[in-house]
Protein backbone atom coordinates (compact mmCIF):
# COMPACT_ATOMS: atom_id res chain seq x y z
CA UNK A 1 0.00 0.00 0.00
CA UNK A 2 2.85 2.13 0.92
CA UNK A 3 4.47 1.54 -2.32
CA UNK A 4 1.38 2.54 -4.23
CA UNK A 5 1.24 5.94 -2.86
CA UNK A 6 4.65 6.49 -2.63
CA UNK A 7 4.43 5.72 -6.59
CA UNK A 8 1.58 8.07 -7.15
CA UNK A 9 3.59 10.82 -4.82
CA UNK A 10 6.53 10.23 -7.38
CA UNK A 11 4.82 10.25 -10.32
CA UNK A 12 2.74 13.57 -9.51
CA UNK A 13 6.56 15.18 -8.94
CA UNK A 14 7.09 14.19 -12.25
CA UNK A 15 4.43 15.78 -13.87
CA UNK A 16 5.65 18.99 -11.83
CA UNK A 17 8.47 18.38 -12.97
CA UNK A 18 10.63 18.96 -9.36
CA UNK A 19 11.71 15.49 -7.27
CA UNK A 20 14.52 15.19 -4.67
CA UNK A 21 17.41 13.49 -5.11
CA UNK A 22 16.56 11.38 -1.65
CA UNK A 23 13.22 10.23 -3.36
CA UNK A 24 14.85 9.50 -6.37
CA UNK A 25 17.03 7.04 -4.91
CA UNK A 26 14.37 5.33 -2.77
CA UNK A 27 12.55 4.57 -5.81
CA UNK A 28 15.64 3.32 -7.95
CA UNK A 29 16.08 1.10 -5.26
CA UNK A 30 12.77 -0.04 -4.05
CA UNK A 31 10.26 0.49 -6.66
CA UNK A 32 8.70 -1.62 -8.50
CA UNK A 33 8.25 -0.74 -12.69
CA UNK A 34 5.19 -2.39 -13.18
CA UNK A 35 3.55 -0.04 -10.11
CA UNK A 36 5.22 3.32 -11.69
CA UNK A 37 3.92 2.77 -14.91
CA UNK A 38 0.07 1.86 -13.65
CA UNK A 39 0.90 5.20 -11.51
CA UNK A 40 1.74 6.66 -14.67
CA UNK A 41 -0.96 6.13 -16.71
CA UNK A 42 -3.58 6.65 -14.32
CA UNK A 43 -2.37 9.61 -13.65
CA UNK A 44 -2.42 10.59 -17.24
CA UNK A 45 -6.04 9.95 -17.15
CA UNK A 46 -6.70 11.65 -14.86
CA UNK A 47 -4.99 14.91 -16.06
CA UNK A 48 -7.33 14.60 -19.57
CA UNK A 49 -10.09 14.03 -17.53
CA UNK A 50 -9.76 17.32 -15.45
CA UNK A 51 -8.62 19.10 -18.42
CA UNK A 52 -11.95 17.63 -20.25
CA UNK A 53 -13.91 18.38 -17.39
CA UNK A 54 -12.95 21.54 -17.23
CA UNK A 55 -13.64 22.73 -20.42
CA UNK A 56 -17.12 21.52 -20.25
CA UNK A 57 -17.92 23.42 -17.51
CA UNK A 58 -16.27 26.79 -18.72
CA UNK A 59 -18.40 25.83 -21.95
CA UNK A 60 -21.59 25.75 -20.10
CA UNK A 61 -21.39 29.20 -19.47
CA UNK A 62 -21.36 30.07 -22.86
CA UNK B 1 28.27 72.38 -40.18
CA UNK B 2 25.56 74.03 -42.26
CA UNK B 3 24.51 70.78 -43.67
CA UNK B 4 24.34 69.12 -39.67
CA UNK B 5 22.50 72.53 -38.79
CA UNK B 6 19.96 71.23 -42.10
CA UNK B 7 19.35 67.88 -40.96
CA UNK B 8 18.67 68.74 -37.30
CA UNK B 9 16.04 71.09 -38.20
CA UNK B 10 14.56 69.02 -40.93
CA UNK B 11 14.19 66.24 -38.13
CA UNK B 12 12.31 68.79 -36.17
CA UNK B 13 10.39 69.71 -38.60
CA UNK B 14 9.19 66.35 -39.46
CA UNK B 15 5.28 65.88 -38.50
CA UNK B 16 5.53 62.37 -38.30
CA UNK B 17 6.58 62.73 -34.71
CA UNK B 18 3.12 63.51 -33.67
CA UNK B 19 1.93 60.56 -35.29
CA UNK B 20 4.32 58.13 -33.59
CA UNK B 21 2.24 55.40 -31.89
CA UNK B 22 4.07 51.91 -30.52
CA UNK B 23 1.20 50.47 -29.13
CA UNK B 24 -1.40 48.01 -30.95
CA UNK B 25 -4.62 50.34 -31.56
CA UNK B 26 -7.79 50.20 -29.57
CA UNK B 27 -10.44 49.58 -32.89
CA UNK B 28 -13.63 50.16 -33.41
CA UNK B 29 -15.75 47.28 -32.29
CA UNK B 30 -16.44 45.81 -28.44
CA UNK B 31 -14.24 43.15 -29.37
CA UNK B 32 -11.88 45.36 -30.41
CA UNK B 33 -11.95 47.37 -26.92
CA UNK B 34 -11.73 43.72 -25.32
CA UNK B 35 -8.96 42.56 -27.03
CA UNK B 36 -6.78 45.67 -26.12
CA UNK B 37 -7.46 45.84 -22.99
CA UNK B 38 -6.85 42.30 -22.75
CA UNK B 39 -3.11 43.17 -24.08
CA UNK B 40 -2.56 46.21 -21.51
CA UNK B 41 -3.69 43.58 -18.95
CA UNK B 42 -1.14 41.09 -19.51
CA UNK B 43 1.42 43.63 -20.62
CA UNK B 44 1.19 44.83 -17.16
CA UNK B 45 1.51 41.65 -15.40
CA UNK B 46 4.74 40.96 -17.77
CA UNK B 47 6.21 44.39 -16.17
CA UNK B 48 5.14 43.60 -12.43
CA UNK B 49 7.18 40.39 -13.23
CA UNK B 50 10.26 41.91 -15.30
CA UNK B 51 10.59 44.56 -12.23
CA UNK B 52 10.05 41.73 -9.45
CA UNK B 53 12.58 39.42 -10.93
CA UNK B 54 15.18 41.78 -12.64
CA UNK B 55 14.87 43.76 -9.35
CA UNK B 56 15.63 41.21 -7.00
CA UNK B 57 18.56 40.15 -9.54
CA UNK B 58 20.65 43.36 -9.57
CA UNK B 59 19.92 43.73 -6.35
CA UNK B 60 21.32 40.77 -5.21
CA UNK B 61 24.21 41.27 -8.19
CA UNK B 62 25.34 44.72 -6.62
CA UNK B 63 24.29 43.73 -2.56
CA UNK B 64 26.88 40.33 -2.59
CA UNK B 65 29.26 41.58 -4.92
CA UNK B 66 32.90 39.89 -4.34
CA UNK B 67 34.47 43.32 -3.51
CA UNK B 68 32.49 43.56 -0.29
CA UNK B 69 34.05 39.58 0.60
CA UNK B 70 30.76 37.98 -0.41
CA UNK B 71 31.41 34.22 -1.06
CA UNK B 72 29.39 32.38 -3.64
CA UNK B 73 27.19 29.29 -1.63
CA UNK B 74 27.48 25.72 -3.41
CA UNK B 75 24.09 24.20 -2.15
CA UNK B 76 23.02 21.93 -4.87
CA UNK B 77 18.78 21.24 -4.52
CA UNK B 78 15.78 23.37 -2.63
CA UNK B 79 13.02 21.46 -3.33
CA UNK B 80 10.49 23.83 -1.93
CA UNK B 81 12.40 26.43 -3.75
CA UNK B 82 11.87 24.37 -7.27
CA UNK B 83 8.82 23.69 -6.39
CA UNK B 84 7.70 27.40 -6.03
CA UNK B 85 8.93 28.51 -9.18
CA UNK B 86 6.84 26.16 -10.91
CA UNK B 87 3.75 26.67 -9.36
CA UNK B 88 4.09 30.67 -9.53
CA UNK B 89 4.30 30.75 -13.24
CA UNK B 90 1.50 27.72 -13.54
CA UNK B 91 -0.80 29.85 -11.15
CA UNK B 92 -0.38 33.50 -13.14
CA UNK B 93 -0.56 31.51 -16.46
CA UNK B 94 -4.05 30.12 -15.35
CA UNK B 95 -5.13 33.53 -14.50
CA UNK B 96 -4.26 35.15 -17.45
CA UNK B 97 -6.09 32.24 -19.30
CA UNK B 98 -9.34 32.87 -17.62
CA UNK B 99 -10.22 36.52 -19.16
CA UNK B 100 -8.40 35.53 -22.53
CA UNK B 101 -10.88 32.44 -22.59
CA UNK B 102 -13.62 34.66 -22.42
CA UNK B 103 -12.32 37.21 -25.08
CA UNK B 104 -11.93 34.16 -27.30
CA UNK B 105 -15.47 32.81 -26.43
CA UNK B 106 -17.04 35.91 -27.46
CA UNK B 107 -15.22 36.35 -31.32
CA UNK B 108 -15.99 32.75 -32.07
CA UNK B 109 -19.63 33.23 -31.57
CA UNK B 110 -20.64 34.25 -35.22
CA UNK B 111 -24.45 32.98 -33.99
CA UNK B 112 -27.11 35.59 -35.00
CA UNK B 113 -25.53 37.14 -37.84
CA UNK B 114 -27.29 39.68 -40.17
CA UNK B 115 -25.29 39.87 -42.95
CA UNK B 116 -23.19 36.61 -44.12
CA UNK B 117 -20.49 37.47 -46.86
CA UNK B 118 -18.22 35.22 -48.00
CA UNK B 119 -14.22 36.02 -48.44
CA UNK B 120 -12.28 34.13 -50.95
CA UNK B 121 -8.60 34.85 -50.93
CA UNK B 122 -7.03 34.91 -55.23
CA UNK B 123 -3.80 35.60 -56.12
CA UNK B 124 -3.64 38.46 -55.78
CA UNK B 125 -7.02 40.10 -54.82
CA UNK B 126 -10.11 39.31 -52.14
CA UNK B 127 -13.66 38.05 -53.50
CA UNK B 128 -16.66 39.40 -51.58
CA UNK B 129 -19.91 37.56 -51.91
CA UNK B 130 -23.00 38.57 -49.97
CA UNK B 131 -24.61 35.64 -49.77
CA UNK B 132 -28.28 36.90 -49.14
CA UNK B 133 -27.99 39.51 -51.71
CA UNK B 134 -26.50 38.09 -54.95
CA UNK B 135 -23.76 40.52 -54.96
CA UNK B 136 -20.63 38.83 -55.80
CA UNK B 137 -17.29 41.31 -56.77
CA UNK B 138 -13.49 41.47 -56.72
CA UNK B 139 -11.64 43.92 -55.22
CA UNK B 140 -8.24 44.66 -56.70
CA UNK B 141 -5.06 47.20 -55.64
CA UNK B 142 -6.01 50.38 -56.85
CA UNK B 143 -2.22 52.27 -56.48
CA UNK B 144 -1.24 53.30 -59.83
CA UNK B 145 1.87 51.83 -61.04
CA UNK B 146 3.86 54.98 -61.29
CA UNK B 147 3.52 55.54 -57.37
CA UNK B 148 4.94 51.81 -57.67
CA UNK B 149 7.40 52.60 -59.80
CA UNK B 150 8.69 55.93 -57.81
CA UNK B 151 7.80 57.88 -60.31
CA UNK B 152 5.02 59.75 -58.78
CA UNK B 153 5.02 60.78 -54.92
CA UNK B 154 2.91 58.10 -53.11
CA UNK B 155 -0.58 59.37 -51.33
CA UNK B 156 -1.48 58.35 -48.42
CA UNK B 157 -3.23 55.25 -48.94
CA UNK B 158 -0.39 53.83 -50.57
CA UNK B 159 -0.95 49.83 -50.78
CA UNK B 160 -4.10 50.03 -48.92
CA UNK B 161 -6.47 51.40 -51.51
CA UNK B 162 -8.61 49.32 -53.87
CA UNK B 163 -11.29 49.27 -56.48
CA UNK B 164 -13.87 47.37 -54.81
CA UNK B 165 -14.07 48.06 -50.82
CA UNK B 166 -15.94 45.45 -49.26
CA UNK B 167 -18.97 47.85 -47.91
CA UNK B 168 -20.28 46.41 -44.61
CA UNK B 169 -23.72 47.85 -42.32
CA UNK B 170 -22.83 49.86 -39.27
CA UNK B 171 -24.49 47.99 -36.03
CA UNK B 172 -25.23 45.36 -37.58
CA UNK B 173 -23.79 41.40 -36.67
CA UNK B 174 -21.59 40.93 -39.87
CA UNK B 175 -20.58 37.45 -40.26
CA UNK B 176 -17.40 36.33 -42.64
CA UNK B 177 -16.54 33.01 -44.13
CA UNK B 178 -13.35 33.11 -44.94
CA UNK B 179 -11.45 30.74 -47.63
CA UNK B 180 -8.90 30.56 -50.42
CA UNK B 181 -8.98 29.93 -53.83
CA UNK B 182 -5.54 29.35 -54.51
CA UNK B 183 -2.63 29.38 -51.81
CA UNK B 184 -3.17 30.40 -48.28
CA UNK B 185 -3.85 33.77 -47.44
CA UNK B 186 -4.92 35.83 -44.32
CA UNK B 187 -7.56 38.56 -44.04
CA UNK B 188 -6.54 40.98 -41.59
CA UNK B 189 -8.11 44.38 -40.41
CA UNK B 190 -6.24 45.50 -37.31
CA UNK B 191 -9.35 48.31 -36.33
CA UNK B 192 -11.57 45.27 -35.78
CA UNK B 193 -9.30 42.76 -34.27
CA UNK B 194 -9.99 40.58 -37.26
CA UNK B 195 -6.98 38.38 -38.64
CA UNK B 196 -8.14 34.79 -40.07
CA UNK B 197 -6.50 32.71 -42.02
CA UNK B 198 -7.65 32.15 -45.45
CA UNK B 199 -7.34 28.27 -46.48
CA UNK B 200 -8.12 26.67 -49.62
CA UNK B 201 -10.74 24.03 -48.91
CA UNK B 202 -11.45 24.96 -45.34
CA UNK B 203 -13.96 28.17 -44.01
CA UNK B 204 -13.07 29.78 -41.53
CA UNK B 205 -15.77 32.13 -39.53
CA UNK B 206 -14.93 35.64 -37.75
CA UNK B 207 -17.34 38.70 -37.17
CA UNK B 208 -17.53 42.22 -36.88
CA UNK B 209 -20.19 44.97 -35.57
CA UNK B 210 -19.13 48.16 -36.05
CA UNK B 211 -21.01 51.41 -34.11
CA UNK B 212 -19.28 53.95 -36.61
CA UNK B 213 -19.03 54.40 -40.45
CA UNK B 214 -16.19 54.56 -41.97
CA UNK B 215 -13.19 53.13 -44.00
CA UNK B 216 -10.81 50.84 -42.24
CA UNK B 217 -7.84 49.32 -44.05
CA UNK B 218 -6.15 46.04 -43.72
CA UNK B 219 -3.57 43.60 -45.27
CA UNK B 220 -3.24 40.06 -46.89
CA UNK B 221 -0.89 38.62 -44.02
CA UNK B 222 0.24 35.15 -44.97
CA UNK B 223 2.81 35.02 -47.50
CA UNK B 224 1.02 34.55 -50.46
CA UNK B 225 3.61 34.84 -53.22
CA UNK B 226 4.97 37.47 -55.47
CA UNK B 227 2.08 40.09 -54.91
CA UNK B 228 1.66 39.60 -51.38
CA UNK B 229 1.97 43.15 -50.44
CA UNK B 230 -0.13 44.50 -53.20
CA UNK B 231 -3.76 42.89 -52.29
CA UNK B 232 -5.04 44.83 -49.50
CA UNK B 233 -8.17 45.21 -47.63
CA UNK B 234 -10.43 48.08 -47.45
CA UNK B 235 -13.85 48.00 -45.70
CA UNK B 236 -16.37 50.59 -46.10
CA UNK B 237 -18.52 50.94 -42.95
CA UNK B 238 -22.16 52.55 -43.90
CA UNK B 239 -24.71 53.50 -42.18
CA UNK B 240 -27.90 51.54 -42.47
CA UNK B 241 -29.53 54.08 -44.77
CA UNK B 242 -26.49 54.63 -47.34
CA UNK B 243 -25.75 50.32 -47.32
CA UNK B 244 -29.84 50.12 -48.10
CA UNK B 245 -28.87 52.23 -51.48
CA UNK B 246 -25.83 50.81 -52.18
CA UNK B 247 -27.39 47.57 -51.95
CA UNK B 248 -29.92 49.28 -54.56
CA UNK B 249 -26.70 50.52 -56.74
CA UNK B 250 -25.36 47.33 -56.96
CA UNK B 251 -28.38 45.58 -58.09
CA UNK B 252 -28.87 48.45 -60.44
CA UNK B 253 -25.37 48.05 -61.90
CA UNK B 254 -25.32 44.06 -62.34
CA UNK B 255 -28.70 44.60 -64.51
CA UNK B 256 -26.96 47.56 -66.50
CA UNK B 257 -24.23 45.04 -67.18
CA UNK B 258 -26.21 42.33 -68.48
CA UNK B 259 -27.65 44.63 -70.87
CA UNK B 260 -24.12 45.69 -71.67
CA UNK B 261 -23.20 42.09 -73.05
CA UNK B 262 -25.95 41.82 -75.63
CA UNK B 263 -24.37 45.07 -77.44
CA UNK B 264 -22.31 45.34 -80.39
CA UNK B 265 -18.88 47.42 -79.55
CA UNK B 266 -16.34 48.61 -82.00
CA UNK B 267 -12.17 47.62 -82.26
CA UNK B 268 -11.55 51.01 -80.43
CA UNK B 269 -14.36 50.68 -77.82
CA UNK B 270 -13.10 47.19 -77.21
CA UNK B 271 -9.30 47.93 -77.14
CA UNK B 272 -10.09 50.98 -74.81
CA UNK B 273 -11.59 48.83 -71.98
CA UNK B 274 -9.32 46.34 -72.82
CA UNK B 275 -6.46 48.15 -71.79
CA UNK B 276 -7.71 48.63 -68.56
CA UNK B 277 -8.94 45.59 -67.68
CA UNK B 278 -5.55 44.42 -68.78
CA UNK B 279 -3.30 47.20 -66.67
CA UNK B 280 -5.79 46.35 -63.56
CA UNK B 281 -6.31 42.17 -63.53
CA UNK B 282 -3.18 40.46 -65.98
CA UNK B 283 -0.21 43.25 -66.04
CA UNK B 284 0.63 41.62 -62.61
CA UNK B 285 2.10 38.35 -64.22
CA UNK B 286 2.32 39.51 -67.55
CA UNK B 287 3.85 43.08 -66.91
CA UNK B 288 2.71 45.92 -68.38
CA UNK B 289 4.43 45.95 -71.96
CA UNK B 290 3.17 42.41 -72.42
CA UNK B 291 6.67 41.16 -72.13
CA UNK B 292 6.43 38.51 -69.11
CA UNK B 293 8.62 37.21 -66.63
CA UNK B 294 10.92 34.77 -68.60
CA UNK B 295 10.24 31.42 -66.55
CA UNK B 296 7.60 32.50 -64.58
CA UNK B 297 5.02 34.26 -66.71
CA UNK B 298 4.70 34.10 -70.75
CA UNK B 299 4.89 36.80 -72.96
CA UNK B 300 1.91 38.00 -74.72
CA UNK B 301 4.07 39.98 -77.13
CA UNK B 302 4.04 37.18 -79.80
CA UNK B 303 2.40 34.49 -77.88
CA UNK B 304 1.54 31.39 -80.10
CA UNK B 305 -1.95 31.17 -78.09
CA UNK B 306 -2.31 35.83 -78.46
CA UNK B 307 -1.77 35.70 -81.97
CA UNK B 308 -3.14 32.10 -82.60
CA UNK B 309 -6.73 31.13 -83.15
CA UNK B 310 -9.03 33.40 -81.59
CA UNK B 311 -10.73 30.23 -79.78
CA UNK B 312 -7.65 28.75 -78.06
CA UNK B 313 -7.10 32.54 -76.74
CA UNK B 314 -10.75 33.09 -75.84
CA UNK B 315 -10.78 29.34 -73.89
CA UNK B 316 -6.93 29.80 -71.31
CA UNK B 317 -8.51 33.65 -70.49
CA UNK B 318 -12.03 31.67 -69.98
CA UNK B 319 -11.34 28.92 -68.16
CA UNK B 320 -7.39 29.08 -67.23
CA UNK B 321 -4.72 26.53 -67.40
CA UNK B 322 -5.32 23.93 -64.44
CA UNK B 323 -2.03 23.46 -62.30
CA UNK B 324 -0.37 27.21 -63.46
CA UNK B 325 -0.87 30.54 -61.89
CA UNK B 326 -3.58 30.92 -64.92
CA UNK B 327 -6.71 31.35 -63.44
CA UNK B 328 -9.94 30.80 -64.74
CA UNK B 329 -11.10 34.31 -65.18
CA UNK B 330 -14.73 33.71 -65.86
CA UNK B 331 -15.77 34.28 -62.40
CA UNK B 332 -13.88 37.55 -62.19
CA UNK B 333 -14.42 39.22 -65.46
CA UNK B 334 -17.82 40.26 -67.36
CA UNK B 335 -17.88 39.38 -70.93
CA UNK B 336 -17.71 42.75 -71.79
CA UNK B 337 -13.90 42.86 -70.01
CA UNK B 338 -12.76 39.15 -71.53
CA UNK B 339 -13.93 40.37 -74.80
CA UNK B 340 -12.10 43.44 -74.21
CA UNK B 341 -8.94 42.07 -72.70
CA UNK B 342 -8.96 39.34 -75.75
CA UNK B 343 -9.41 41.69 -78.12
CA UNK B 344 -6.87 43.96 -76.92
CA UNK B 345 -3.82 41.34 -76.22
CA UNK B 346 -4.06 40.53 -79.88
CA UNK B 347 -3.93 44.63 -81.04
CA UNK B 348 -1.53 46.24 -78.84
CA UNK B 349 1.77 45.10 -76.57
CA UNK B 350 3.26 44.45 -80.05
CA UNK B 351 0.52 42.37 -81.71
CA UNK B 352 -1.27 42.85 -84.32
CA UNK B 353 -3.63 40.09 -85.55
CA UNK B 354 -6.15 42.50 -86.69
CA UNK B 355 -9.77 40.63 -85.10
CA UNK B 356 -12.05 41.01 -82.18
CA UNK B 357 -14.40 39.05 -80.30
CA UNK B 358 -17.81 40.29 -79.31
CA UNK B 359 -19.08 40.12 -75.59
CA UNK B 360 -22.05 38.13 -76.72
CA UNK B 361 -19.56 35.77 -78.47
CA UNK B 362 -17.75 35.07 -75.00
CA UNK B 363 -19.37 31.29 -73.86
CA UNK B 364 -18.73 31.60 -69.97
C1 LIG C 1 -1.28 35.23 -61.47
C2 LIG C 1 -0.55 35.43 -62.69
C3 LIG C 1 -1.35 35.63 -63.98
C4 LIG C 1 -2.32 36.56 -64.21
C5 LIG C 1 -2.88 37.61 -63.26
C6 LIG C 1 -2.70 36.38 -65.58
N1 LIG C 1 -2.00 35.36 -66.16
FE1 LIG C 1 -2.15 34.75 -68.07
N2 LIG C 1 -0.77 33.31 -67.71
C7 LIG C 1 -0.12 33.09 -66.52
C8 LIG C 1 0.73 31.93 -66.65
C9 LIG C 1 1.63 31.34 -65.56
C10 LIG C 1 0.58 31.46 -67.97
C11 LIG C 1 1.25 30.25 -68.60
C12 LIG C 1 0.39 29.01 -68.38
C13 LIG C 1 1.04 27.80 -68.97
O1 LIG C 1 1.91 27.25 -68.26
O2 LIG C 1 0.73 27.48 -70.09
C14 LIG C 1 -0.34 32.37 -68.61
C15 LIG C 1 -0.72 32.26 -69.93
C16 LIG C 1 -1.54 33.14 -70.58
C17 LIG C 1 -1.81 33.12 -71.98
C18 LIG C 1 -1.19 32.16 -72.96
C19 LIG C 1 0.19 32.68 -73.30
C20 LIG C 1 1.06 31.63 -73.97
O3 LIG C 1 1.62 31.95 -75.00
O4 LIG C 1 1.17 30.52 -73.41
C21 LIG C 1 -2.70 34.14 -72.25
C22 LIG C 1 -3.26 34.53 -73.60
C23 LIG C 1 -2.97 34.77 -70.99
N3 LIG C 1 -2.26 34.16 -70.01
C24 LIG C 1 -3.86 35.84 -70.85
C25 LIG C 1 -4.10 36.47 -69.64
C26 LIG C 1 -5.08 37.50 -69.46
C27 LIG C 1 -5.98 38.08 -70.55
C28 LIG C 1 -5.01 37.87 -68.18
C29 LIG C 1 -5.83 38.95 -67.46
C30 LIG C 1 -7.26 38.88 -67.57
C31 LIG C 1 -4.01 37.04 -67.53
N4 LIG C 1 -3.47 36.19 -68.44
C32 LIG C 1 -3.67 37.16 -66.20
C33 LIG C 1 -0.25 33.85 -65.35
C34 LIG C 1 -1.16 34.87 -65.20
CU1 LIG D 1 -2.59 36.84 -50.04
Amino acid sequence: MKDWLRAFASVFAAFLGVQSEENRERDFQQGRFSVFVVAGIALTLGFLLTVYVLVKVVMSFV
Amino acid sequence: MTKAITLALSLLAVPAWADWQVNMNEGVTAISREVFDLHMLIFWICVAIGIAVFGVMFYSIFKFRKSKGAVAEHWHENTTVEVLWTVIPFVILIGMAVPATATLMDMYDTSEADVDIQITGYQWKWRYQYLDEDIDFFSNLSTPREEIMNAQAKNANYLLEVDNPLVIPANKKVRFLITANDVIHSWWVPHFAVKKDAIPGFINESWVKVEEPGVYRGQCTELCGKDHGFMPVVVEVKSEEDYAKWVADQKAMKLAMAGEASKQFSMDELLAKGEGVYQATCAGCHQLNGQGIPGAFPAITGSSIATGSIDGHIDIVVNGKAGTAMQAFKEQLSAVDIAAVVTYQRNALGNSVGDMVQPSAIQK
